[in-house]
């Protein structure tokens, strides 16, 4: 068995989708959460990528949040069961990271109190009227995007809603989206990762 | 054998990624590139995500670059031999797609020259920077993964030939020596030359 550690900061971010997977398969791993400082800054600076999260694999360093959980899924098996499906799950995902979340980091990065102020009504508006809408469009299963059932795609969409989303824009984002709401609903209720989210440390984000 | 067919504009952009593949594989496909006698306009409300390209694959559409890339790339042994190697792999691509690649569309997305100016040289040290990253992750002798070549090689040569060269400050390899050997070795590959030679010259 290989020995796993996950490095990020203390709160959810960029290092929780890993952390869901791991429980969802109960596989083993070392979660690492850095208060800022030096020790984070050499681990950072000396790091892939220069940035966290970082995945260790006995020994060796691998960066970029989307490739680690990647990773993960397909060791806990949440990947997809043929190369179709597991394009379908890597689609998903890449639409939520660069199109959907590249579009709301400027909100977050934006300094102007005006601009911030636009840029939060567009953000909203294009999650709900129009990301919402494409993602749904992809459940092919009884509520999973798969036929095949769970997969990261599922886990990742429930983390961006729950975890980003929701605590950043302060509102649901699944007024007139039903079906939105039940697949939130069914990631939610599963038992492994109800007891996670119960369990976990509470954190803004 | 699966029907493929890529739906692109015509040019090089974010298509050429998986033509390089298909040719690497010498894999027949269905080249298709929007224009006048075909509009994307017609397309786009159908099209994966709304978004450029898209493949078919047996009549089935699938869209994102970089899936469908990693899912061409595994079938054609490109992928990498072990998960651990996908890893390394998958990191290269986003280092390059999300690191490198924001900075410099950045740049494309600004009419304003002077702003254009500062956002050119922005883009310019990112990229000097971050291939100071990539440089460490070259593991083979003139590849990213030590069993061969990969579809992370071709990304990176695809960024530096077609999607970085000519519209920026050119950037010296010699700090980069393995990447400089990255890219010969994609360079020189006889199946890439040989697309190279017959695809249509385009602008971007």
């Amino acid at each position: 068995m290989p020995e796993y550690k996950l490095y990020y900061g203390k709160g959810k971010g960029y290092g929780e989708l890993s952390r869901m997977l791991f429980a969802l398969g109960e596989l083993e791993f070392t979660d690492v959460r850095m208060e800022d400082g030096d020790e984070k800054t050499e681990l950072i600076n000396n790091s892939p990528y220069g940035a966290n999260p970082n995945f260790e694999i006995d020994g060796v360093m691998y960066g970029k949040n989307v490739a680690i959980a990647r990773y993960v899924a397909k060791k806990v098996d949440l990947y997809g069961k043929t190369d179709i499906d597991q394009l379908k799950t890597d689609a998903i995902v890449d639409y939520l990271y660069q199109d959907v979340m590249g579009k709301l980091i400027g909100i977050y990065l934006e300094k102007d109190e005006e601009k911030k102020a636009n840029l939060t009504e567009e953000g909203k508006d294009f999650v709900k009227n129009t990301a919402v809408g494409k993602l749904e469009k992809q459940i092919e299963g009884e509520n999973t995007f798969l036929a095949s059932g769970l997969s990261w795609a599922d886990v990742a969409v429930f983390n961006f809603f729950h975890d980003l989303y929701t605590p950043f824009f302060k509102e649901d984002a699944f007024e007139g989206s039903p079906i939105l709401k039940k697949h939130s609903e069914h990631v939610a209720s599963l038992p492994l990762l109800k007891k996670h989210l119960e369990t976990r440390a509470v954190t803004e984000f | 054998m699966p029907h493929y067919k890529l739906y692109y504009a015509n040019g090089r952009g974010f298509g050429e990624l998986s033509r390089y593949l298909f040719a690497l594989a010498q894999q027949d496909y269905e080249d298709i590139r929007f224009g006048d006698d075909l509009k994307w306009e017609d397309f786009k409300p159908s099209a994966p995500y709304g978004r450029m390209p898209f493949l078919e694959i047996d009549g089935e559409r699938f869209g994102q670059n970089a899936s469908i890339a990693r899912y061409l790339a595994n079938a054609f042994n490109l992928g990498g031999a072990t998960d651990l190697e996908k890893l390394k792999a998958d990191g290269v691509i986003d280092c390059i797609q999300k690191d490198i690649l924001s900075k410099v569309s950045a740049v494309f997305r600004v009419s304003d020259e002077e702003k254009k100016a500062i956002l050119k040289k922005e883009a310019y040290d990112n990229t000097v920077e971050f291939y100071g990253k990539l440089e460490e992750q070259v593991s083979g002798e003139n590849t990213f993964l030590k069993s061969g070549l990969s579809w992370a090689d071709i990304v990176f040569y695809n960024f530096h030939t077609d999607l970085y060269a000519d519209r920026f400050d050119a950037i010296d390899l010699s700090p980069t020596p393995k990447l400089k050997k990255v890219i010969d070795n994609v360079a020189q590959n006889e199946h890439i030359k040989n697309w190279i030679s017959k695809r249509p010259v385009t602008q971007f």
